[in-house]
């Protein structure tokens, strides 16, 4: 390929992208599921809001083991909750135990939509463009989505060290040694973040001169998503079982 | 073009050694120095990341009084850990990064992407996941992001550290061919022996030390009985791609094997597998006859930071009646770490603290993933010294490392892995 040859329309390769589903999009949805996760509290119409975040991130990622794999992990935290809330909160130990799992899993597998689908650098043209968001701010989120991809993967290195230095044994110790993994993980973010500093400040990074050339835009499915979501939610708390 | 006198780059309270240094167009000139030593806070005075003494003066006017837009678009750094430095995804964003801070217009931006990209030789993978380069290809990026802006300087902190040697060759080439065209190259690194490009000046800061020499044959010290037994391990992250292909070797007691290879082909995987923390998808690994766990073997992480658990070097540092983190640290003449907060150390001091921390958990088989990267030749030197005094104490180490010559040093044996294959004559990667 040589330069000057082509014209700018030729370039359009170049525009398209990156992100698998839009990052507004991704981020209302998640919004409503947070949302639906933290008012709804029966057992049967939790499960069947879990149904769609689970789908989406099938089809974003395209890594349905994986997603399965997370869901394992988060799976602990979310029992070991359960029965602090059963404790608490007074309730009866099943439903606590099921709730208190329900809604971790659909906020754990919302956020592998953005984890998977979302370029963070895609989501402040919108947040400024649409919602006229300071782009200070915006870029703060996408920094912090940054900051989380790059996190999960660190935290995916310390478990292997801890596994080897013999502090994480089994499933169980994820929760007992908790305190360990986050002491690293929060030394390590340091770390990242002084790292994220440089790599910034020396390519000149300014929220307000950065300029995007991607061309990102809504498709219809991502509307039909959402319709189709805030549907089932309302007919859910409207009719929904006990 | 850059002129610098009588300069200290400060951190706090700490001052770096001082260097004079006149750089014209399109000349190389290499600060060399051992770990800690201060060759990447000079590196950050310079681009005005960091405060300084002295003067460093870029076309006649002081650095410190230039616009810092203006100035980092014409000295621009590449860090020593490209991964660090690496924020999108896909390889065309990450080098349109710079142009798009500068708030250049779109074609603009994707004309001196798409250049900075052919000069790497990347353009073929503009549209590849960051994640799926090899280390010699994300050192390429590094340096594609840094071109992209068309600056007159380049500063590369440590370039050659964590690449295998094709990559280093290659990368040294394309680094020549750029100062042919008349941009000015500043690099750092722990000696020239590793620079592969001959520098026009070069500034000491210390002392680095010798080359690795192998001073005995350590034949005399081998146990035949097969104390690790590997036999035809496959190993699949996807359940597709096999990255390890039937993997068989033997591992005696108080042996030394390392491992080499490209970046990317397997052999953290390799060690992992060795220390029990990855499963194979198919075959026996055995150690002692018993499968691998954490009394039996210990993985020592090429991310020293993942592996520290400890606030405090003492504090990590395992305690025992036989050892005492003093001793220990006595070795390397770091016994003044012993109770610095572990996150302030350097990559090298870290690197020591956590084979440290491995070497005396009681493991007998040690899996150490370049446990040279961020060491000069005087630290590499005691740890090969340490090792080999641990493997006649009964131990056995398996070594992942670009590094040849600390491996022909310090290993009895060194295995190519290459394809998921392991190979006995590792020097038919020169052919």
């Amino acid at each position: 390929m040589k330069i000057g040859e082509e014209s700018f329309n030729n370039y359009d390769i170049y525009t398209e992208p990156t992100s698998r589903i839009n990052p507004l999009i991704a981020n209302i949805f998640l919004l409503i599921l947070v949302s639906a996760a933290t008012i709804e509290s029966r057992v049967y119409n939790l499960s069947v809001i879990l149904f769609l975040p689970i789908l989406i991130s099938f089809i974003v990622s395209r890594k349905p083991i994986q997603i399965l794999k997370i869901m394992l992990i988060a799976a602990p935290f979310g029992l070991g909750l359960g029965i602090f809330y059963s404790i608490i909160g007074n309730k009866e130990i099943l439903t606590a135990l099921l709730t208190i799992l329900l809604r971790i899993e659909i906020l754990t597998t919302s956020s592998t939509i953005l984890y998977y689908g979302v370029d963070p650098w895609e989501l402040p043209p919108i947040l400024i463009n649409k919602f006229k968001t300071p782009p200070h701010i915006s870029y703060t989120i996408a920094l912090a989505f940054i900051m989380y991809q790059r996190l999960i993967k660190d935290l995916k290195e310390i478990i292997d060290s801890l596994r080897s230095k013999n502090i994480i044994r089994n499933e169980l110790d994820y929760i007992i040694r908790v305190h360990v993994i986050l002491y690293v993980l929060v030394y390590h973010a340091i770390r990242r973040a002084e790292e994220m500093e440089i790599a910034l400040e020396a390519r000149n990074f300014n929220p307000l001169t950065r300029n995007t050339r991607k061309n990102l835009r809504i498709r219809f499915w991502e509307i039909l998503l959402i319709a189709l979501t805030l549907i089932i939610i309302v007919l859910l708390s409207m009719f929904g079982k006990l | 073009m850059l002129k610098i006198e009588s300069m200290k780059a400060r951190r706090g309270m700490w001052k770096s050694p001082e260097i004079n240094l006149t750089l014209r167009e399109g000349e190389v000139a290499a600060i060399i120095g051992p770990s800690g030593s201060g060759k990447t806070s000079i590196l950050l005075s310079i681009i005005g990341l960091l405060p300084y003494e002295g003067t460093i003066e870029y076309n006649g006017v002081e650095v410190s009084l230039i616009d810092k837009k203006y100035l980092r678009s014409k000295i621009a750094y590449v860090p020593d850990e490209p991964e660090s430095y690496i924020l999108n995804n896909k390889v065309f964003d990450e080098a349109a990064f710079g142009p798009e801070n500068l708030g250049w217009k779109p074609k603009k931006v994707i004309e001196s992407t798409i250049r900075a990209l052919e000069i790497t030789g990347l353009l073929n993978l503009y549209n590849r996941e960051v994640s799926t380069l090899s280390g010699g290809q994300k050192q390429r990026l590094a340096i594609a992001d840094a071109l992209s802006i068309s600056p007159e300087i380049l500063l590369l902190d440590n370039p050659f550290s964590n690449i295998d040697w094709e990559a280093r060759k290659s990368i040294s080439k394309t680094l020549k061919e750029l100062c042919d065209n008349g941009l000015s190259i500043i690099l750092t690194g722990y000696s020239l022996e590793e620079l592969y490009l001959k520098p026009d000046k070069t500034i000491f800061i210390g002392e680095v030390g010798k080359p690795y020499v192998r001073k005995t044959s350590y034949d005399n010290l081998l146990v035949s009985e097969k104390f690790v037994y590997v036999k035809d391990v496959w190993f699949s992250y996807d359940g597709r791609n096999n990255v390890l292909k039937g993997i068989s070797l033997t591992i005696g007691r108080k042996e030394i094997i390392s491992v080499i290879g490209k970046n990317g082909v397997g052999k953290t995987t390799l060690l992992k597998i060795l220390a029990g923390i990855y499963k194979p998808s198919r075959g026996t690994v055995l150690i002692n006859g018993r499968k691998p766990n954490p009394h039996l073997s210990l993985y020592v992480s090429q991310n020293p930071s993942a592996f520290l658990t400890g606030t405090t070097p003492r504090d990590e540092l395992p305690k025992s009646e036989n050892t005492d983190a003093t001793s220990l640290l006595e070795k390397f003449g770091l016994s003044y770490l012993l109770d610095k907060p572990i996150h302030t150390l350097s990559l090298g001091e870290k690197r020591i603290i956590s084979i440290m921390s491995g070497l005396y958990r009681g493991a007998l088989l040690l899996c150490l993933d370049e446990p040279t990267a961020g060491l000069d030749y005087k630290m590499g030197q005691k740890l090969g010294e340490i090792l080999r005094s641990a493997a006649s104490n009964n131990e056995a180490f398996v070594i992942a490392t670009h590094d040849i010559s600390f491996a022909e040093a310090y290993s009895d044996r060194i295995l190519l892995l290459d394809g998921g294959i392991i190979y006995e004559d590792w020097r038919r990667i020169f052919q």
